[in-house]
């Protein structure tokens, strides 16, 4: 038997601030298509997405009627606010409301103070790319010390984000590299593997979003936003597979001048490794993997912080 | 960056050093390389890029994004602002080569020969059809002189429409279109006034549209059925004796007889029980035009009407078929012209009319929607005619295939226009393009009535086609254009007094045009 306590991470934030594609594009699913509405939301759209083995992304799309918010924080609060692990608000930052958007957020601050106060808080001031290049740090640091004036006593994480550019991805790789469990120990583990099996670069992907969570190089490399664009072409060819019904495994990519290996790694992970030499043979590689693997799940069944409080499913 | 001129694959050093590098490597790099990934060489330093790392990894995501939605979809789609500059942009060839946009406006401007292409495709229609009998209704000589100056007209307040969004400060217009505009400078009367204007120019083509499809129909099947059954015409009272036959008022020399051929005609039709029962199940307007609804009703209800705009290029070759057709018909027939100035004479009609206004309403749809240049025409005088192939006798090959062309063109634009439509309106009213299988059928069974209403009771097409035209005309080509150039150049504070004059003829040179459509 399994037990299971599911934490919950709420994406939340106006409608229309962008949390449904934000999600989309984090998690590769497809964008629900009766997302775009026209008119008022009378009900709340809901979505989760599994990932970090206990965590539940739960998307509330909440209308930007007034009568309709003070309902849900009334009612609903105890639900909704329960058991989270993280909240992350999304802002528009093109948003002619502000008053109001802060105003819905300090609601949410005060459902987390109640009935989750250990949770984190992160605020995305999302469409950075709709403000003048110039501004944007300006505009950024005002808004910061504004949130985290509001949040205290919470503390509260502030990223600026865009669609179109690598800050919606550095903001989700930061969000998610907090919420592993013995991450610091992962890491120097993950670069003693790298020393011991020679290998140029060690990745280590989150399993849902394949957002990079660690990684280790042993000299400097040329494209800064590779990172990005690995992430995006596994998170294709994911979503290829899922049109056959088949699920991605692993993945070997290999010429005259290196050798590339994507593999599961443990159970919230995936694990690439790149050999420049590419006389090492790829068994060599993969027997090292897959012992590596073992270890490495070990340190991921570790007591660690409460919010690991679950058993494997078996 | 460095030679960006130069194309990529063509250079020397990576390109060779890959080969030199590797002589058991069977695979050669240059032909087997996917045309769109940036060269890299992750062992030597090579040398720079030409592509700009930002906008490789925007070209990265933008191919992730376009894998989450679907090809209908905009919202993940890039915004201007995102897009690196023109010269940060290299367009990769198929056959390996890359070269750099030119010119920061090549990027956004077609070819003008697609642009006209696209324009005339889109403007070629129906209104060819009833031009002859417009030319007639005004007198030859009249009628082209206000061809030429109608065309001039619109096309100046065509040109006044395209600059309006350029002069609106402080918005992005990139996407508006006229009602935008009228929405912008009138509010909510102009948007609601320019959306049912508009609403009367589509629905007033569907009309005719209509109306053309029964008739075509009717003569198609008319033509199997003679074909079949071997029976030869009988409208010989009115045809010519010629080897081309034409429907031709017949020469009365008997001025003072009894004109008995006409009542016999007359009479024939009113006796009941000698009727074909193939004419009474196949009437051009009691029955023909309810066989329609049975096709088209569920069609207009389709969701998308994107399968239907495939077949635009079938009204080109329509129209290419008309030319083709109306001058070897010129050939064999042969010039009739005679000028006779002001008087009617039994055959010809004079060259300047006081019908010309009716020429005018039907121009101002046909530039709007249509264009029409087919104006060389014999004469007709019976008012009915009003359709340039209802002039052949149904016996006619050439015309039977014009027919069927126009038939099955036409069956492909109706669906289109009924999905404009209902977008538009749907869109104003209920905010969603497709609210609800009932509020659909609702709508088309209300315009596909209009259809079959007029296609019995009044098919004349020159005169819906010069109503409709002269109403929307009067507000989306004439009033609403020249008032906005007026209120921008007012408020850049350039509007002189003659422009505003002028302008103020023209507004009500269209009301004129409307006015009188009634009184002729």
């Amino acid at each position: 038997r399994a037990d299971f306590i599911l934490f919950e991470v709420l994406l939340m934030g106006k409608s229309g601030s962008g949390k449904t594609s934000m999600r989309s594009i984090i998690f590769a699913n497809y964008i629900a298509r009766d997302t775009r509405r026209l008119g008022a939301t009378i009900d709340v759209e809901h979505s989760h997405v599994r990932f970090l083995g206990n965590l539940v992304l739960n998307l509330w799309d909440c209308g930007g009627q007034d009568t309709f918010m003070e309902n849900y924080f009334t009612s609903q609060r105890d639900n909704i606010f329960r058991n989270v692990e993280v909240l992350i608000y999304v802002f528009d930052v093109e948003s002619r409301e502000l008053e109001k958007d802060m105003h819905y957020y300090q609601s949410c601050l005060e459902a987390i103070l109640q009935n989750s106060p250990d949770a984190k808080v992160f605020c995305l001031v999302h469409k950075m790319d709709l403000v003048q290049e110039d501004q944007r740090d300006l505009i950024f640091k005002e808004r910061e010390e504004d949130l985290r004036r509001l949040s205290r006593p919470l503390a509260c994480t502030c990223f600026r984000t865009s669609i179109w550019d690598e800050t919606l991805y550095k903001a989700w790789s930061s969000i998610v590299y907090q919420l592993i469990p013995n991450v610091q120990q992962l890491e120097t583990n993950l670069r003693n593997f790298a020393q011991i099996i020679e290998a140029d670069e060690v990745l280590l992907f989150e399993r849902a979003t394949f957002l990079v969570i660690s990684h280790y190089q042993c000299k400097e490399q040329r494209d800064a936003h590779r990172f990005e664009k690995i992430s995006n072409i596994i998170k294709q060819f994911k979503l290829s597979c899922s049109k056959l019904a088949a699920s991605f495994q692993s993945m070997e990519v290999r010429n005259s001048n290196f050798a590339a290996f994507i593999d599961v790694f443990t159970s919230n992970t995936y694990v690439m490794v790149i050999m420049s030499d590419p006389s090492i043979p790829s068994a060599a590689t993969l027997i090292n993997i897959r012992n590596a693997r073992k270890h490495f799940e070990k340190l991921e069944r570790v007591d660690g912080p409460k919010h690991s409080l679950h058993m494997r499913m078996r | 960056m460095e030679d960006d001129s130069r194309p990529l694959l063509s250079s020397e050093q990576t390109g060779e050093d890959y080969l030199q590098r590797d002589s058991t490597n069977s695979l050669d790099f240059r032909t087997k390389r996917p045309f769109h990934v940036e060269r890299k060489n992750i062992i030597n330093d090579g040398p720079q890029e030409t592509v700009s790392a930002e906008a490789a990894v925007l070209n990265s995501r933008l191919h992730y994004y376009s894998r989450l939605m679907g090809s209908s979809d905009r919202q993940l789609s890039p915004p201007d602002h995102v897009i690196p500059q023109p010269d940060e942009i290299y367009i990769y060839s198929p056959l390996g080569t890359a070269f750099k946009v030119p010119g920061s406006d090549h990027t956004s401007k077609n070819p003008s020969i697609i642009t006209i292409f696209a324009i005339w495709n889109t403007m070629m229609g129906t209104s060819i059809l009833s031009m002859p009998w417009g030319i007639k209704q005004a007198g030859f000589t009249l009628g082209v002189f206000i061809v030429i100056f109608i065309g001039l007209l619109m096309l100046y307040c065509c040109y006044i429409v395209l600059k309006s969004p350029k002069s609106i400060p402080c918005v992005d217009t990139s996407d508006w279109e006229f009602p935008d505009v009228c929405q912008y400078y009138f509010g909510k009367v102009g948007q609601w006034s320019s959306l049912m204007f508009s609403m009367v120019s589509l629905v007033g083509a569907m009309v005719v549209y209509w109306v053309l499809m029964s008739n075509f129909l009717f003569n198609t099947g008319q033509f199997i059925y003679n074909h079949v059954h071997n029976i030869n015409v009988s409208d010989s009272e009115l045809e010519t004796n010629g080897s081309e036959k034409v429907i031709c008022p017949y020469p009365n020399t008997n001025p003072g007889g009894n004109n008995t051929i006409s009542t016999l005609y007359l009479s024939d039709n009113g006796n009941m029980s000698d009727v074909n029962p193939f004419e009474r199940y196949w009437s051009k307007t009691n029955t023909v035009p309810f066989y329609l609804i049975i096709l088209l009703l569920p069609l207009l209800c389709l969701r998308s009407a994107s399968f239907f705009a495939r077949f635009t290029f079938l009204g080109t070759i329509s129209v290419v078929y008309l030319i083709v057709l109306v001058t070897v018909k010129a050939v064999r027939l042969g010039f009739h012209l005679e000028f006779h100035w002001f008087d009617k004479t039994e055959f010809y009609v004079p060259e300047f009319r006081l019908l010309f206004p009716q020429l005018t309403g039907v121009l101002t749809l046909a530039f709007f929607i249509h264009n029409c240049i087919i104006t060389l025409m014999k004469n007709n005088k019976d008012q009915e005619n009003n359709n340039f192939l209802d002039n052949f006798p149904s016996s006619d090959i050439m015309v039977f295939v014009a027919r069927t062309f126009l038939l099955f063109q036409m069956i492909t634009v109706y669906p289109l226009l009924g999905y404009l439509v209902r977008v538009q309106m749907m869109g104003q009213l209920f905010g969603n393009h497709y609210p609800s299988f009932l509020h659909v059928l609702i709508l088309n069974i209300l315009i596909v009535g209009a259809g079959v209403l007029m296609a019995t009771f009044y098919p004349n097409i020159g005169s819906i086609i010069r109503f409709s035209g002269a109403i929307c005309g009067l507000a989306l080509v004439f009033v609403f254009p020249a008032l906005v150039h007026m209120i921008t150049l007012r408020r850049q504070g350039m509007l002189r007094w003659t422009s505003a004059i002028s302008h103020s003829l023209l507004i009500l040179l269209g009301v004129a045009n409307l006015v009188a459509q009634f009184f002729m």
